[in-house]
């Protein structure tokens, strides 16, 4: 006991004089007025940091490895070409947050980036539910969030004053679906008065099922069937078989790859033949889907964002996608572009701000004349490779310029071609689309 | 509860009172030295999840029950807090205790059939009950169901217990930690906790003396349902955001909990907790430092790296950090004696 | 070869299946009066005792390690995992046809379960519950997580397969040849299990050791080597499904957690222990699945089958052909 005792002596004075050098400090630092901290020294070679959250690790790490390619092609150009002219050529540095794909991870790496990274700006984050949480630590701390990637309509309806969206998002894409729908009935004298609508459960597929069903009541369609499935079914014949036994004329689907391969593989073995099929995006035109699926999915529409064969029709493509592929061996998809895009926003908006304010001087004031320039930002068309007609953003933080296209998979080459809008349509949309019997 | 209480202020006389005193000391004086935002948003991570291990543990260690589907009480919380938040606008400061008691109810409910199940059984049964719940909430349409409810833009202040800086919320889980463990020092050490621990040695002997299994198993669940349900309350009241995946998770949720619970150790009070305390820095620094840098290529080192650990836990020390804390003798050289009520298996 | 490419079969469902969406968006869309034909029920049953065939082999391994060593292997979906893996690069780089590669997938995942038996299950045998579960579920960890290191995230499938498509339309019933080889394969193996049960000495000392580990002991059957076996065998089973699903679904790291769950529940049903009762609960999960699935929302088609576990295990946790319990 004695041994115990002398242990418990020192262990108490030990932890006494802890907690009173603790408390003193304490004290001290509460009471005893300061000058402010001196701002943080310019770094040597000046340089302005970004910070980007992605779902880098986990099931999406495919896509934000796309991501990330975008983003960093689009800084190498900047650097190279000077850097922020506005803030003595300040070049941009680029700090990763990784959302492991969950909403309060990526909030916390968001938080991470602005109060020990000192980012001046967020650029991400992908999925719409961790952008949710990551645009709203944004908007309390005062940093101007650039999200050129996530779709769900709700983001730009919650009156965010920091948040800003450069790409068109699920509401206007599923309206422009139905306005299609009407052009097609009207130019091929087919008629289509039933719809139906398969999507998996999450956030973003009941974001559409939600809109699809919206705006066919506004269009004059009728919904026979709208089914939701989950991710990763074994087998999807009973939902086909519901659809098929509805026979709706055009079929709407938000699928992602392994489900959407088995939908066009239970498609054909169920018989399932309706006039069309309108894919959004996500599974149905990522390359792994394509190759996959190969034969299964010729005729199969789905909206865009962007397309190869769009280097015919927006000129600025062209030159930069021959760069991009002999840095990094791919073209350029929808998820790239659309990162590359958000990245040269926020370079434009940050050229504005470095005429108000400098980040090294007053971080705040610089996030804010930040802000206010993304709020003013006016990019005309020619400055970009997506087919948008350009950037300005409305007061909730919607580029209302952008706008979406629709593809069709085509069977000579089996590669998705733009029939939608009309204007920079490069093949004319195959309509109805030919049985399973018939393309025997 | 009072045999309790006087154990406890019996133990308060000795060293320690200055423990408790020096690491609340510095616990509360930290983020004035150390002005490390992300150090104090890891710590209040770790307190949080730190909080609902010690509310599993009250089932899995004491009482020998084993629930991998505790995702439902964090989850039911932090919906409930959401909806009085949303719907209501009431502060989450009653949110929580709202939660909680939401949270205990269901506890309750699916406690009455589930006390019927053991060991295996029950694992298995928690693990599907967490899967079906979660299922529910991503079709249940009028709570948002797969697209989550938010939180709009509120003003930061103690009402609605939103602040961007995490000293508060930090402040906030600390206390409510301080709390939870006071509680489950009472009731480990009363007569309830004895007789949970009898149950978990052995139900037919414990049914002989007198004991009713499933009365006591009831309130065990009932109880560490309640206090995981304040956990998810907490949750909402800091990210602002709830959809079935995140908080009715099984990765992220349940097996995390009970990870930290049996790495910290199972069979001693604070074990979870200093389970919490290694487990969640651990994974936030590596992420930040690591993870962030090289990406997609190393993923899943870190949990490789964490089965690995657990193995060695199973094999070699089933009782976790402070089980092998404990029998070295550490924990004797300091307080005294030993830790009541450790010990536990076959 | 019988493959009808009747153009009647566009309605092959008999078109009474009337189905009115909600235009309230906020109401969940089955909202309507549904009569199913009694095709579509036939379809759903013959597509569910085939699928059904593929979660009874995958859970009479899991009976078997279950029977004989009384210990729950949370990692079981996992060692299935690999085997399909392996298929899957035995078919890009060999050409080996997956169902062919069942043998192959059969003994590497047999001789990997000897080896886990031997140096990660047989030190937590005597331990408490708590220890046992968790180590096989550290296992899970490392298995799954080695997986997602070699081979990333990114889902595998083999393509290309020229009997893939190939669909048999009997009275306008819908069955594809792949599913229906995977149905036989499974059939096949259990009567190879079931003689080998039932007529070898060695599956015979099996059975006595799940039956009463004494009397066997004192019988003078070695426990050690029956672990090994019983082990190597119930994941070696698990294995043969993962070549099976190999040929029609996807492989990922995550693929064993959903069939884990699957073959606990369909253990539980048949009865915990019992190989028979581990066939007969695979047969009817996979036709609950595609029954509840039509009948039902297919949203909810996992919650139901979970649920039902659930009143299984809290109402019979004999399962129908169980003997004991603990």
């Amino acid at each position: 006991m004695a041994e115990g005792m002398k242990a418990t002596t020192i262990v108490g004075i030990i932890i006494a004089l802890l907690i009173g050098i603790g408390i003193g400090y304490g004290v001290a630092m509460a009471t005893i007025p300061r000058a402010p901290p001196p701002a943080p020294p310019a770094p040597p070679a000046k340089e302005v940091k970004i910070g980007v959250i992605l779902p880098i690790s986990g099931a999406l790490a495919a896509t934000a490895e796309d991501l990330k390619r975008g983003i960093e092609f689009a800084v190498s150009e900047i650097n190279e070409a000077g850097g922020i002219k506005s803030l003595d050529g300040a070049k941009i540095k680029i700090v990763y947050g990784d959302s492991e794909a969950e909403p309060s991870i990526g909030a916390t790496e968001a938080e991470r980036l602005i109060t020990t990274e000192n980012v001046v700006a967020i650029l991400g984050a992908y999925q719409s539910s961790v952008t949710k949480t990551v645009s709203s630590v944004c908007e309390r701390y005062e940093v101007p969030m650039v999200n050129p990637d996530s779709t769900s309509p709700d983001l730009t309806e919650r009156g965010l004053k920091w948040f800003f969206r450069t790409t068109a998002h699920d509401d206007p894409f599923c309206k422009q679906h139905f306005e299609f729908l009407d052009w097609l009935k009207s130019e091929y004298g087919v008629n289509i008065t039933t719809v139906a609508v398969l999507c998996e459960d999450t956030e973003w597929g009941m974001g559409c099922y939600d809109r699809w069903q919206k705006y066919a009541a506004e269009f004059g369609y009728e919904v026979v069937a709208a089914i939701t499935y989950h991710r990763g079914a074994t087998s999807l014949d009973a939902e086909v078989g519901t659809l098929k036994a509805a026979n709706p004329d055009v079929l709407f689907v938000a699928a992602y790859v392994t489900d959407g391969i088995l939908l066009q593989k239970t498609f054909k073995k169920l018989d399932f033949n309706p006039k069309a099929v309108i894919a959004m995006d996500a599974g149905y035109i990522n390359p792994a889907f394509i190759e996959e699926t190969g034969e299964l999915s010729y005729y199969v529409f789905s909206r865009e964002v962007f397309n190869w064969d769009l280097f015919e029709v927006v000129p600025k493509l062209a030159e930069k996608n021959a760069e991009y592929k002999a840095k990094y061996g791919v073209d350029f998809d929808g998820n790239s572009a659309r990162d590359y895009t958000g990245m040269w926003t926020l370079y434009w908006a940050l050229e504005e701000a470095g005429k108000v304010a400098k980040p090294w001087e007053d971080l705040k004031a610089f996030r804010k004349a930040l802000r206010d320039a993304l709020a003013e930002l006016e990019i005309p068309a020619e400055e970009l490779i997506m087919p948008w007609k350009g950037i300005k953003f409305d007061e909730n933080g919607q580029n209302i310029l952008a706008t979406g296209i629709i593809v069709q998979m085509s069977p000579e080459d089996g590669k998705y071609h733009t029939v939608w809008p009309r204007e920079i349509a490069t093949m004319d949309p195959i309509f109805p689309m030919p049985t399973w019997a018939e393309r025997e | 509860m009072s045999e309790a209480l006087r154990k406890l202020k019996m133990e308060l006389k000795g060293p320690l009172s200055l423990i408790l005193l020096a690491v609340t000391g510095i616990l509360i004086t930290l983020p004035l030295l150390v002005r490390n935002p992300f150090l104090i948003n890891t710590l209040m991570l770790s307190f949080l999840f730190g909080f609902a291990a010690l509310a599993w543990n009250l089932m899995a260690g004491y009482t020998g029950l084993l629930s991998f589907g505790h995702a439902v009480f964090f989850g039911i919380g932090a919906y409930t807090t959401m909806i009085l938040l949303l719907w209501w606008r009431i502060t989450p400061w009653i949110g929580m205790l709202a939660a909680g008691v939401t949270a205990g109810l269901v506890g309750f409910v699916i406690g009455i059939p589930f006390t019927r199940l053991r060991s295996h059984w029950f694992a298995l049964g928690t693990l599907a009950l967490g899967e079906v719940v979660q299922i529910i909430f991503i079709n249940w349409r009028a709570v948002g169901g797969a697209r989550g409810l938010e939180t709009p833009i509120m003003p930061q202040c103690l009402y609605w217990l939103n602040f961007v800086d995490p000293t508060v919320h930090y402040y906030v889980i600390m206390g409510l930690l301080g709390v939870e463990l006071f509680i489950l020092y009472l009731i480990v050490n009363g007569r309830i906790g004895y007789y949970l621990q009898a149950i978990r040695e052995d139900e037919t002997a414990a049914m002989a003396l007198g004991i009713n299994p499933f009365k006591y198993k009831l309130i065990s669940i009932t109880i560490s349902a309640f206090l995981t349900g304040i956990a998810g309350g907490f949750y909402t009241a800091r990210f602002g955001y709830v959809d079935p995946f995140s908080v009715f998770g099984m990765m992220y949720i349940s097996i995390n909990i009970s990870i930290i619970g049996i790495l910290g150790g199972i069979y001693s009070l604070i074990g979870p907790l200093i389970g919490a305390l290694v487990f969640v820095p651990a994974a936030e620094y590596t992420r930040a430092y690591i993870g962030s840098h090289f990406g997609a290529r190393f993923y899943g080192i870190h949990l490789v790296a964490f089965g690995i650990i657990l193995l060695a836990v199973c094999f070699i020390v089933p009782d976790g950090i402070m089980g092998w804390v404990e029998r070295r003798g550490y924990i004797r050289a300091i307080l005294g004696h030993g830790e009541e009520g450790v010990g536990g298996g076959e | 070869m019988n493959i009808s490419s009747d153009t009647d079969s566009r309605n092959g469902y008999g078109n009474v299946f009337i189905h009115k969406a909600c235009k309230n968006e906020a109401e969940n869309s089955y909202g309507g009066q549904v009569m199913v034909s009694a095709m579509a029920i036939a379809q759903a049953v013959i597509s569910g005792l085939l699928i059904g065939s593929l979660y009874s082999l995958i859970s009479m391994g899991l009976a078997l390690i279950w029977g004989v060593m009384d210990i729950v292997n949370f990692a079981h979906g996992d060692f299935m995992m690999v085997a399909g893996y392996l298929t899957c690069i035995l078919f890009d780089y060999a050409g080996v046809d997956p169902l062919l590669s069942v043998p192959v997938a059969f003994a590497v995942t047999f001789v990997l379960g000897i080896l886990t038996q031997r140096f990660v299950i047989d030190r937590v045998l005597e331990a408490p519950p708590v220890s046992q579960i968790f180590a096989t579920f550290a296992l899970l960890m490392i298995i799954r997580n080695t997986a997602l290191l070699i081979w990333g995230p990114k889902p595998t499938t083999i393509t290309g397969l020229w009997y893939a498509e190939l669909v048999f339309r009997p009275y306008g019933l819908t069955l594809s040849l792949i599913h229906i080889l995977i149905a036989v394969i499974c059939m096949v193996t259990t009567a190879i299990l079931y003689i080998f049960i039932t007529r070898t000495y060695t599956g015979i000392a099996l059975r006595a050791t799940s039956q009463n580990r004494l009397a066997a002991r004192l019988l003078g059957i070695d426990i050690r080597k029956m672990y090994l076996l019983a082990f190597g065998i119930g994941v070696g089973l698990t294995g043969i499904g993962g070549a099976l699903l190999a040929s029609f679904y996807y492989i990922f790291p995550e693929v064993g957690a959903r069939f884990c769950m699957l073959s606990f529940m369909i253990v539980v049903l048949g009865g915990f222990g019992s190989l028979f009762g581990a066939l007969v609960g695979g047969l009817a999960i996979g036709v609950l699945e595609e029954l509840s699935a039509l009948l039902v929302n297919p949203a909810l088609k996992d919650a139901i089958a979970f649920g039902i576990f659930i009143l299984i295990l809290l109402f019979k946790p004999t399962g129908l052909f169980g003997g004991r319990e603990t």
